[in-house]
This record gives structure tokens, sequence and C-alpha cells, in this order.
């Protein structure tokens, strides 16, 4: 098993696609904040309503309330909540950063690399060179989770200090963009539940992968969940046949995870991400277990 | 005799069609063993059961002496290549061969190096396999088999696009492993000739089941000797043919017949033939070769 970790992990570093998936999203990260620069200037403009007096009028304090989080996610597409504060002070950087995370935009990025990556082994036929030596072929699928993990604890760090750096220099005409050093410890708790949930999707999109041995399959079904497409029928599978879904999805915890979410959303989104990792991960292993080589 | 594998109507079953229908199939340790038969005959099929990397439907499986379930634990002492070498093409031969060994765990210094000298690839430097020509990925495929030093080495269509430089030196290296590794080989190749110049042990596989099993020295007996005759009269040769006692003939072409008897008196033949003004091009005695009697087996 580590021998298969440690072959995965060399052939990561080597896979081009990996860090072209990577590079696109620095892009995206830095336009992302381009666009805080924007939505600023449209708050800054003179008669410009703060989101502090919006929620003064609705009654709902914070940036988790200003997300609309309690209605389950039906809209398709990526949509980055830009933190506001009640006194338009300007959100500290890890605000910012876990706003992100919540937006599943790095997931869209994360399941292309994901997809690139397992099929690779596959359509070159390479995987027929290791899968009769190794005694339990479920090692080798399982030996992926590792690369899994490791990719997203890259993307998750190659995402921050690129924002940290983007939100410094784009946003500079505001003032200097605080770190939040009040909120680490929630954030802690948070990208453990963003990793877990971000685990979760890529064991199903691997699934899926190794199941239908489809690069474009793969894809497109990464890019259309992460857009929110099982919210989409999920909540419509609520109105018409009364089965709660939505909030046991990925993507629709995933949003729930902002500074000031209460715990327990924290929690279910933990809990359910470790339910569904466990469950998509058994799956493509049993079934890449069984399946002949070919 | 201590079998490398033995099979017992190894079986695999894709719905309704047998790709390999209960197959019975002996290898001998540090033997080489030539497997034979048509595109779709069950070849690849068969050699995926024997590597793991196929289930079989039914039937058993003796590796290395082992059977049931025991056998699957020899798996890691059989290196393959089946079909098209499996290469990352972004990388060069180098990289894929770490990429193997660390799977194997195998760490040993120079050993990729070591591999790529073996089958001829040492000066590839930094070139990218998508660069490699045909021949190229099929002598790194062959190194990645080598990887682990297997005991067992499968290789399904090993010379495919080697040019015959290239196929004289993959002949040499089998041999080389035969010898002085007692690694044992079961190979399929389409080009027979270069089979039969490098088997110990025939395997004739034709739709899915085996129709013999032999040894290089029953493979030369069954080779049938006949008498070619040339002549563009064939009409007029064969009455001749008749009264000199030779019944066992056949008019292959119009200007070509066989005579399957043993022990033809070639002189006298000539000169009734010419007598009864028949015009002999040549007359020759002639031994089918591995070809010939494999085309005999698979007639459909």
């Amino acid at each position: 098993m580590l021998n298969l970790i440690h072959m995965n992990l060399y052939r990561m570093a080597k896979t081009k696609s990996l860090w072209s998936c990577m590079l696109s999203m620095v892009f995206f990260c830095i336009f992302s904040c381009y666009m805080v620069s924007i939505d600023y200037e449209m708050h800054h403009a003179p008669n410009a309503q703060t989101v502090g007096q919006e929620n003064e009028q609705s009654g709902i304090v914070g940036v988790y309330e200003g997300a609309d989080a309690g209605e389950p996610e039906s809209t398709f597409g990526i949509t980055v909540q830009v933190p506001e504060k009640e006194n338009g002070e300007m959100p500290a950087f890890l605000e910012f950063y876990n706003s992100d995370l919540a937006s599943g935009i790095i997931l869209l990025f994360l399941s292309i690399g994901c997809v690139i990556y397992f099929n690779g082994e596959q359509k070159s036929g390479f995987l027929k060179n290791i899968a009769g030596q190794t005694r339990h072929k479920s090692c080798i699928f399982l030996s992926k989770i590792v690369a899994n993990m490791l990719y997203i604890l890259v993307a998750l760090l190659i995402y921050g200090v690129t924002q940290f750096i983007a939100l410094q220099l784009i946003l500079k005409g505001y003032g200097p963009i605080r770190f939040g050093t009040e909120y680490l410890s929630e954030t802690f708790l948070l990208l453990l539940a963003n990793f877990v949930l971000y685990l979760a999707f890529l064991g199903g999109i691997s699934l899926i992968t190794t199941v239908t041995k489809s690069t474009a399959v793969g894809i497109t079904v990464g890019i259309m969940a992460a857009c929110g497409l099982p919210a989409t029928f999920g909540v419509y599978m609520e109105k018409l046949l009364h089965v709660t879904i939505v909030k046991y999805l990925v993507t629709t915890n995933m949003h729930q995870l902002l500074i000031g979410a209460p715990q327990k959303n924290v929690l279910f989104a933990l809990g359910t991400g470790t339910i569904s990792a466990a469950v998509y991960y058994f799956l493509a292993t049993v079934y890449f277990t069984r399946k002949d080589i070919v | 005799m201590e079998y490398v594998v033995d099979t017992k109507a190894l079986t695999k079953q894709y719905g309704r069609h047998k790709a390999v229908d209960r197959v019975s199939l002996h290898i001998r340790r540090g033997e080489i063993y030539g497997f034979i038969g048509r595109n779709g005959a069950g070849k690849t099929t068969f050699m995926k059961m024997i590597s793991g990397l196929s289930t079989p439907t039914s039937g058993e499986l003796a590796l290395f002496g082992a059977s049931g379930k025991e056998a699957a634990k020899h798996h890691s002492r059989i290196g393959n290549l089946i079909e098209q070498p499996g290469l990352y093409e972004g990388m060069g031969a180098k990289e894929n061969l770490h990429l193997k060994c660390l799977a194997l765990g195998i760490h040993a210094h120079g050993y990729e190096e070591s591999l790529l000298q073996t089958v001829g690839l040492h000066d590839t430097g930094k070139k990218k396999v998508k660069q490699f020509s045909l021949g190229m990925k099929q002598r790194l495929g062959i190194a990645m088999a080598l990887a682990g030093r297997p005991d067992l080495l499968i290789l399904d269509e090993p010379v495919n696009g080697l040019d015959p430089q290239g196929i004289a030196e993959i002949r040499e290296l089998l041999l080389k492993l035969k010898t002085e590794k007692n690694m044992t080989i079961l190979i399929s190749s389409h080009i027979l000739e270069e089979l039969y110049k490098v088997a110990d042990t025939f395997g004739i596989i034709h739709k899915g089941v085996l129709i013999q099993e032999l040894s290089k020295e029953e493979l030369d007996q069954k080779c049938s000797e006949y008498t070619e005759i040339k002549t563009p009269n064939t009409e007029m040769a064969c009455p001749v043919i008749e009264q000199m006692g030779y019944r066992n003939y056949r008019v292959i072409s119009s200007d070509t017949i066989h005579i399957y008897d043993t022990a033809i008196e070639i002189g006298a033949l000539n000169m009734a033939l010419a007598k009864a003004g028949c015009m002999v091009e040549s007359l020759q005695v002639v031994q089918d070769k591995l070809e010939e009697y494999f085309l005999h087996l698979t007639k459909d």
C-alpha cells in the first residue's frame, strides 16, 4: 500500500494536467478577487446600501445570515458570497477565504484534475503493469484516496496563498486586509469540514469515472455537480415527491460553511461528508476490485 | 513434473460468448511456451487470467504449484506485456519504469538503467514516450514486464512493430532470460517462424479452445514431409503418379501437385513424367513448417 501511495505521489508531481488545473484555479482566484474590488466599489458608491443596513431591515445579522443559508440551494452555477460587515468595515482575509471555499469554485478545478488523474492510469494502460502484481487490487484504488487528500490540501493551500496576496494587491485602495486571527479556530473546523466534503465529492466523481472509464463523462458530471445540479434536482424532488435529499448533498452542506455558521451545521456537514466519502470510496473500491482490467 | 502454470478447464465467458473455453494448459518451469492462435482466438483473454488481470468464469488455475486462493499470491511473480504497452506518453522511459519500480517497492540504485540497458533503451535520455517509435514502446513494455525479476514472463505479441534487427534482439533476450535466469516465458506472436525459433512447447488455441499442446520435437514429427511437383500439365501428371503406385497426393493448384507418400523415388518419377510428355519445372521434397501446420489445424 505504501509503495502504491509513493507511486501515486510521484505520478501526481509529474502530471502536468494537474498543475494546469491548479494554475487555472490560481487565475480564477485572482479574477474572483478583482470582482470583489468591483463589488466594493459599488457598495461604497453614493446611495449604496450595505449588507448591514439590509440585514437590519430584514432582521438578520452577520456574514452567515447574509448568505441566506437557511434556504435549500436551487440555483445552478457557482456564486461567491462576498462577505460584508454590518458596519461597512472591510472583512478579514479568512472571511474571504472561507466564503470562496464554501462557493465550490475550488471543487470545480479539483474535480477536473481528479478525473484526469484517475482515468489516466486506465487510459494509458499502465494499470495492466501493476494490477496483476499487486496482492490486493483494492489497494490500487485506496492508495488514490491519499492522492486525492494531498491534491485537496495543496489546492486549499495554493488558493489561500494566492487569495491573500491578490486581496492585498487588488484591495489595497480600501486599506490593509487583516488576516483575521480571531477566526482562526473557526477556520480550522470549517477547513476540516470542507476537506471532508471535498474528499467525498471527489470520491463520487472517482466512482463515476471508474465505472464509465470516460474522462468526458467524469468532467461533465463533476462540473455539473459542483455547479449545484443535484441540489436543483433535489429541490424538485422535494416539491414533487416530498423526499428530502438536498440537505444531505455534499454541495448543499459546503455552501453552509461560512464564518459565523452555527456549529451544528458545521458538524452536520462534517458527518455528511464522512458518510458520503465512506460510501463512495467503498462502492468504487468494490467495483474496481471485481472488474477485469482491460 | 513441476508446472509453473497448470490450468484445468479454464473458462472465461462474456454473456453467451465463451472467449476461453475449458482450456487445460501446462507450462513447465524454465521453458518458453509459444501460444498460437488467430486474432480473437482467446490468447489475450487467457493471458489476462493467468496474469491476474481478469477473473476466470470457471475452471482451475494453479500457479507455481499452488491452486485456488493460494495461486493468487503468486501473481506478484508474473510480469506481463499484454496488448499494447501501458505507458504514460508524457513521461520518459526511465520515469515510466521508475513508477513501476515504486509500485513494486524496488529502490535499488541503477536498477532502472540496467533494465533499459537490457532492452536497448539506455540512450533515450529525457525523450518522452509519445516521441518513441512503436518498436521502442514495445521494448519499454518488455522492460516494464521484467521489473521485479518475475519468475514467469507473459508476452503478448512482443515483437509487434519491431524491425528484423529488433526481432532478433528480442529473440536473443528471451533465450538469455531462459538460460541465464531460468525464467519461464509464455509468448504469443503472429510471426510463427520466429516463435518456432524460441519456443520449446506450443499451444494452439482456436475459437477459445486449446486444440493442441505439443513439444517442439512432436511438432517437428507432425509437420509432414511431401514431394512438390511444379508442372503446367497437372492433368497429364496425375495418371503417371498413380501408375507409379503413389495414391496419397493432392492437386494444390493448376501447376502444383503434392505427394504425401513417403519414400518417393525422385529420379524415377522425374523420368516417368518426362516420358509421358509432362514438362517438370521443379521436383523437390518439402517439409511443412509451423505456419502450414497451424493453418491446417485451424482450418474452418
